[in-house]
């Protein structure tokens, strides 16, 4: 079932290496996206009593269930907020990525230091992406 | 007494669909399996009543979404084959409940396609068979949910489909951040490329199907927090483990079966409310209201809470989730005066003097005006639909400072708003005075469908807002014995978008739209009109509890009654929230009529609010068009 996608995503055992790089092994922001990237579904939230029919694909979509493509595909979402988080060293959206990885909370702040001294400002969020899995 | 009920053991033995099916498969044996458990399920009179009893049950009709009909007896609102064992369910509970019993003993793996309904039964009927729903399971576990939130996110004025807000559910998950906890949100799906008038109308009148969908909450907060800067507002519900599951498992049933959404009714929050009703026992939609908005489930969850015991309140907590600019508005405002002129001054320089100049401070001020920039950038990227490469520049320069500063977060404290159930409530009785020179007295009836305006006691609504629906007002004038439609508008949006932070570009036109119909009294005569007036101009706030504006204003009627069709002129006015108890407004316009540019018009209103409660207040209303009149006026909220 469509709603299990979810779940795969949530529990899908393979390591986050296998996914090396989920921009082009599961078309982020194309394939995954189909027809509607997120800032286009985004723009189509209009009736809001209850058509806020962003497309479900991102949870049911079947291309990428690790949780690298998890994480790869948040990071590309909350991107500039990632970003933000990383350089103040914490935040929800932080540590969600992370958890999204199953980083212990013993090793998240070691992993969000080795972020800090290996991401720029004119990073793009696949480069992002790669830092941080340098990181784990 | 029998030992089956007459139309259980028609259903037993008639039943020519089972029956081939048994028998051709030859399968007698499980027919006789079939008979002996069924038998033992109503071994008694009192099992076959109780089948009777929760077939009428709040649970049992909530899981099959049984509506009232205005005109017809009650039917579910899901017409899909698929979700009734009964040809009947649609229409007839207490038949798909013995179709339902019945499925779930001849084949109980049934019951993992409807897992809500099967530990209704298996609580009454303890001898159904059990079975193992691994689908299921690997579902609940993955969920993890402890507990369950209900969201609010406030009125949105930028998009008239948005402007009465939204609720949506959260499963929460204690083991992991709440980003990533499960929202499910009903909604219409329609065409992406769908005519936006061709939207309207399907949406008002049932061209959509609308549907439960699951997201995780970090798609809501980029929805609602960041791009539509709107503040959410998380109601977390006081219920059981499993309470919680049990909608979880009504959800499943749910995947992909429509109901026709309705935008006035049949939306989000009527979805909503018939859910948790299945759970919570209490009435969630509004009495005597035929339409439902998502507000109103927050003012229902309140009140009944509060006719409960204390320790049984239906809310367990509220939290804030802030947008972006409420954010912003926050940080900037625990900000010393250096630091905001720093901030303001960063604005303009390289993004090498930034650099330079922001490490040049002590750390923390540092760390508190890049954090301000942030969601000051962020803010500006929702409001202008991108930055500027300037901007782009300066926020690069600020994220490349803030990671060469030691980790954590700056020193601010969350700001305290107060959350949307201690507003008015958003429908208006209200009975009024009034005195108008050459008509004398009337007596004034006015009910307004909803939502508020710019005097009503608010809370999580946009500051410096109003949105009137369906306002009628109907007078007797002693004078003359008549009786008049003084007004009835149909949808007045006013919002002065008044920004305070002086931050550039932290602005936007005050404006406002009106349409409806309204009697107009001249010296010789009353005539009625329909109008649509507005006006559009800049305003400025000096704190959370005044703002003035001005405007060009407009206004065309079908009449010239009073010397024109289309009147142009400046306005201006003010809104004042002097204490909780007391708030004013105040507006005085001149209009010159295009087509008569002789005549004018000079309207100068100044109205006052009275009392701070969700239920009534106090209105008085001094007013100068052509001549003076005045009015007090009582209103009654529900």
């Amino acid at each position: 079932m469509k709603k299990l996608a979810l779940i795969a995503i949530a529990v899908a055992g393979f390591s986050t290496n296998a996914m090396a790089n989920p921009w082009t092994q599961c078309g982020i922001g194309a394939a995954i996206f189909e027809n509607h990237p997120i800032p286009a579904a985004i723009s189509n939230v209009i009736w809001d009593l209850g058509t806020t029919a962003v497309s479900s694909k991102i949870s049911s979509e079947s291309t990428c269930y690790g949780k690298g493509a998890r994480a790869a595909i948040f990071i590309n979402e909350n991107f500039e907020t990632v970003m933000e988080q990383t350089s103040i060293g914490e935040g929800e959206h932080l540590n969600a990525m992370l958890d999204i990885l199953e980083i212990s909370t013993a090793d998240k702040t070691n992993v969000i230091a080795h972020l800090r001294r290996h991401v720029s400002a004119e990073m793009h969020p696949e480069a992002y992406y790669d830092a941080l899995m340098t990181a784990l | 007494m029998p030992i089956f009920p007459l139309n259980l053991l028609d259903r037993v033995i008639i039943l020519p669909f089972d029956l081939q099916q048994i028998i051709t498969m030859g399968c007698k044996r499980l027919f006789q399996l079939y008979l002996l458990i069924f038998t033992a399920l109503f071994s008694s009179a009192s099992h076959a009543d109780l089948a009777k009893q929760l077939a009428q049950s709040r649970t049992w009709s909530g899981l099959l979404h049984f509506e009232a009909g205005l005109l017809s007896s009650p039917r579910s609102a899901i017409s899909t084959d698929h979700f009734f064992f009964s040809a009947q369910g649609q229409t007839d509970r207490e038949a798909e409940l013995l179709a339902t019993l019945e499925a779930f003993t001849l084949d109980p793996q049934q019951q993992c396609r409807f897992p809500a309904r099967s530990r209704y039964l298996h609580q009454h009927f303890p001898h159904l068979p059990t079975v193992i729903c691994q689908e299921f399971d690997d579902f609940l576990t993955a969920i993890n949910a402890q507990s369950l939130s209900l969201l609010y996110a406030s009125g949105y004025l930028g998009n008239p489909a948005s402007m009465y807000g939204h609720v949506f559910i959260k499963f929460n998950n204690t083991q992991q951040e709440t980003l990533l906890d499960n929202t499910y949100n009903y909604g219409a799906r329609f065409p992406a490329d769908e005519n936006p008038f061709v939207y309207i109308g399907k949406g008002i009148f049932g061209g959509y199907q609308g549907y439960f969908a699951n997201q995780e909450f970090h798609h809501q907060t980029l929805i609602y927090n960041q791009t539509e800067l709107r503040d959410l507002w998380e109601y977390k519900l006081a219920l059981s483990q499993d309470q919680v599951e049990f909608l979880l498992a009504h959800l499943w049933e749910l995947e992909n079966i429509p109901m026709t959404y309705y935008f006035f009714k049949q939306n989000c929050a009527y979805q909503l409310a018939h859910l948790l009703e299945i759970v919570l026992d209490v009435e969630l939609l509004a009495p005597g209201k035929i339409w439902v908005m998502p507000y109103d489930i927050i003012m229902m969850l309140e009140r009944n809470g509060q006719q409960r015991e204390a320790q049984s309140t239906l809310i367990a907590g509220v939290y804030f989730h802030p947008s972006r600019q409420e954010a912003l508005y926050n940080k900037y405002a625990q900000l010393s005066l250096i630091e905001q002129r720093y901030l303001v001054d960063s604005l303009r320089q390289t993004p090498s003097e930034l650099q330079h100049s922001l490490l040049s401070l002590p750390e923390s001020s540092a760390k508190r005006i890049i954090d301000t920039l942030y969601d000051y950038f962020a803010y500006l990227d929702s409001s202008n639909d991108q930055l500027t490469p300037e901007h782009t520049a300066i926020r690069k320069a600020a994220l490349s400072t803030r990671l060469q500063l030691p980790p954590g977060k700056s020193d601010f404290t969350e700001g305290v708003k107060k959350p949307p159930h201690q507003a008015q409530d958003t429908s208006l009785l209200q009975i009024r005075q009034h005195y108008q020179g050459d008509l004398g007295s009337s007596t004034s009836l006015r009910f307004r469908a909803n939502y508020y305006d710019l005097l009503s006691v608010n809370s999580a609504r946009i500051p410096f807002s109003e949105l009137s629906t369906f306002d009628l007002t109907a007078s007797y004038y002693s004078k003359s014995g008549k009786m008049h439609l003084d007004e009835l508008t149909l949808l007045r949006i006013t919002n002065l978008n008044a920004a305070n932070s002086g931050l550039p570009e932290d602005s936007a036109y005050a404006w406002k739209a009106a349409t409806g119909y309204q009697t107009l009294h001249s010296e010789h005569a009353s005539n009625g009109t329909f109008y649509a007036e507005g006006f559009i101009g800049k305003s400025t706030a000096f704190d959370l509890n005044m703002a003035v504006y001005a405007a060009l204003s407009g206004r065309i009627t079908t009449t010239n009654v009073l010397g024109g069709y289309l009147a142009l002129g400046p306005e201006v006015g003010g809104v004042m929230q002097l204490s909780p108890q007391y708030a004013l407004s105040i507006s005085a316009q001149h209009q010159r009529y295009l087509n008569d540019w002789q005549v004018d018009r000079t309207v100068i209103q100044f109205e006052q609010r009275f009392f701070n409660h969700k239920k009534f207040d106090l209105r008085a209303l001094l007013k100068y068009d052509r001549q003076v009149n005045y009015s007090m006026a009582l209103s009654f909220y529900y």
